[in-house]
């Protein structure tokens, strides 16, 4: 069935999300850096690819703010709003699934 | 708030007008409703300059800014009303030198002066009650001349009152755990969490506290590196806590979402005039965290919602103990010689009864209950409760709201008969599969407990269920199963987890 597989494409889609954030939080927001700048410009394309523009949206804030941090300049409390956000879209999403 | 909804309520409880002497007998509150919703230059008709001068001398109650009037009011006195006016009652209005309001079903008379003012009105009932009373009788007059006082009186039941400091320095505290990881994070978070759950709780923010010691209980299981540690619920706590902190202290959004994220303490209990209510089925429970209890079931023919009444007791003590059947089988609070058994079984009517916004029965004193005769389940109307095989399945009424947790669902569903039942042994749960009169098939699942054994294997055996034909089915909707609480059939009610294992199953078969 065509609809179970894009199902499943997308619970790894959000998975791989929830990886970047959880290991973010074991690491901490000051410690983002320019490859975590890397993993999420992927994600977005991604995102663009399967078409959830909002999602992309979301992720193109964190790469916005987080270049800026990594950089030594922005702001680190808008990062941790967009940061909070993305979590919480994929967290509703999961629960949708369930 | 459904001020709307009462309005339409209070329509259909009828007004009458007295036929005291000293108001012309012509002169009617009807009238006075049409006149004032008339033309203005219909001034020559004769008939209405009685009604006009009662108009005039009472205009104030429907014309004088409702924030003016309830300026005295506390905002827990204006929540108790605005609770009350979601129940109907019969209004009458009698017109003399007073203006009285009568609330029949509450037996309470308020007569309004000429003088624009609540304190002015004149009401038996003493002190608190009775300052409410007046408010709900103004009110309730003022809702039948098609008045809607929603957004004043939301505005002011709503007014959060919350320090904004509080929650300035519980956001910057998450702000740190976010920004120094947990890898790195002190032991020594523990307590300043632990000090802002207390600030919090001073602060008036019950949910914030709430949720601060969610988090604290899931950084000690990380710090004592416990298996049932999971960084996505802690994530989610933590992100979730964070965007409510933002939100209260933008304080961009309005009062009744801002009242949402702050919570309430406890939830408190209002007395409501009258409810008519069905009994639907009794459920044993047991959680996690160490409490078992009873919960009963009723459907509630005024306002079409399901009530319930729960007994609790926490037996995370090895000497507490709650028998199910014992606590089954005691005396109601409310009626001597009522056992719960058969209070869930009848048709009733409680007078001035007190429930919380969760439609949760209170056990308090001053409740009155009376049985009726009670209805067969077949002949009643029970509005979007009673479900079909196949819609039950289909209505979507999950939300994804940020900040709410879901509602139970529960629903009442015509069965024609059971067609199979097994046991899986992986999941423990017993499977009973029904089919309604077009033969459309559903499963309901029962988990397995040992307190339920007995329930389960005489289901299991079928015990009684061929002779179970034609019924009403009363479950628990939820996200991937749906769960059979009771099954109903003419007068009588059979809950499964309580009746079963006491072979009362042949009863209702043969009913």
């Amino acid at each position: 069935m065509e609809g179970w597989e894009d199902l499943e494409e997308h619970n790894q889609f959000m998975h791989r999300i929830s990886s970047w954030s959880e290991e973010l939080l074991l690491r901490g927001l000051s410690q983002f850096a320019i490859r975590d700048i890397e993993v999420l410009e992927q994600l977005a394309a991604e995102s663009s690819r399967l078409q959830m523009s909002f999602l992309h949206e979301l992720l193109n804030h964190i790469i916005k703010e987080g270049r800026s941090v990594a950089l030594g300049q922005g702001n680190e409390g808008l990062l941790l709003f967009q940061y909070c956000r993305l979590t919480q879209y994929v967290q509703l999403s999961v629960q949708e699934e369930a | 708030m459904s001020a709307d909804e009462n309005h339409v309520l209070d329509k259909d409880s009828g007004i009458s007008n007295n036929d005291s002497l000293d108001v012309p007998k012509d002169v009617s509150v009807t009238e006075s409703v049409s006149n004032s919703a008339s033309n203005r230059d219909d001034s020559n008709v004769v008939s209405h300059a009685a009604s006009l001068e009662m108009e005039s001398r009472f205009r104030w109650m429907t014309e004088t800014d409702l924030t003016t009037l309830i300026k005295s009011y506390s905002s827990s006195m204006l929540e108790e009303v605005v609770f009350r006016l979601r129940y109907p009652e019969e209004v009458k209005i009698i017109v003399d030198s007073l203006l009285t309001v009568q609330l029949t079903s509450q037996n309470i008379e308020v007569s309004f002066t000429e003088e624009a003012s609540l304190a002015k009105a004149l009401c038996k009932v003493p002190q608190t009650a009775g300052k409410m009373a007046k408010l709900e009788a103004l009110l309730r007059y003022r809702s039948l001349k098609g008045l809607n006082d929603t957004d004043a009186l939301s505005g002011r039941v709503y007014e959060a009152k919350f320090s904004l400091q509080t929650v300035q320095e519980c956001r910057m505290m998450l702000a740190g755990l976010l920004k120094t990881g947990l890898a790195r994070l002190p032991q020594s978070y523990m307590a300043q969490l632990e000090t802002l759950a207390i600030a919090a709780h001073s602060g008036n923010l019950p949910d914030i506290e709430r949720s601060l010691r969610g988090i604290q209980g899931e950084l000690q299981l990380f710090f004592n590196r416990h298996i049932r540690f999971s960084m996505q619920s802690l994530l989610d706590r933590v992100s979730k806590l964070y965007l409510a902190l933002q939100v209260l202290e933008e304080k961009k959004v309005s009062a009744i979402q801002q009242s949402q994220l702050i919570g309430s303490f406890r939830s408190k209990y209002y007395t409501v005039p009258s409810l008519h209510l069905y009994g639907l089925g009794a459920d044993a429970w047991e959680t996690r965290s160490g409490y078992r209890g009873i919960t009963y079931y009723f459907y509630c023919f005024d306002d079409e919602e399901i009530y319930t009444y729960s007994d609790v007791r926490a037996v995370y003590y090895d000497d507490q103990q709650f028998s199910f059947t014992e606590h089954y089988g005691a005396f109601t609070p409310w009626l001597p010689h009522l056992t719960f058994r058969q209070f869930v079984g009848e048709e009733v009517q409680f007078h001035s009864v007190k429930v919380n916004e969760e439609r949760r029965i209170s056990s308090g004193e001053g409740a009155k209950l009376a049985i009726l005769p009670r209805s067969g389940v077949e002949t009643l109307n029970m509005g979007k409760t009673m479900q079909d095989v196949s819609s039950v399945l289909q209505e979507e009424s999950r939300t994804f709201d940020l900040f709410v947790s879901p509602r139970e669902r529960l629903a009442v569903i015509k069965v024609a008969r059971i067609v199979d039942h097994s046991f899986v042994k992986q999941t423990q749960e017993l499977i009973l599969t029904v089919e309604n009169a077009e033969g459309e098939r559903l499963a309901l699942i029962l988990p397995y407990s040992s307190d339920w054994q007995t329930m389960i294997q005489r289901l299991e055996s079928g015990y009684g269920s061929q002779s179970l034909e034609h019924f009403y089915a009363f479950v628990r909707v939820e996200s991937r199963r749906i769960s059979p609480i009771s099954f109903l059939k003419g007068q009588t009610v059979l809950s499964l987890k309580l009746d079963i294992g006491n072979g009362r199953m042949g009863r209702l078969g043969r009913a």
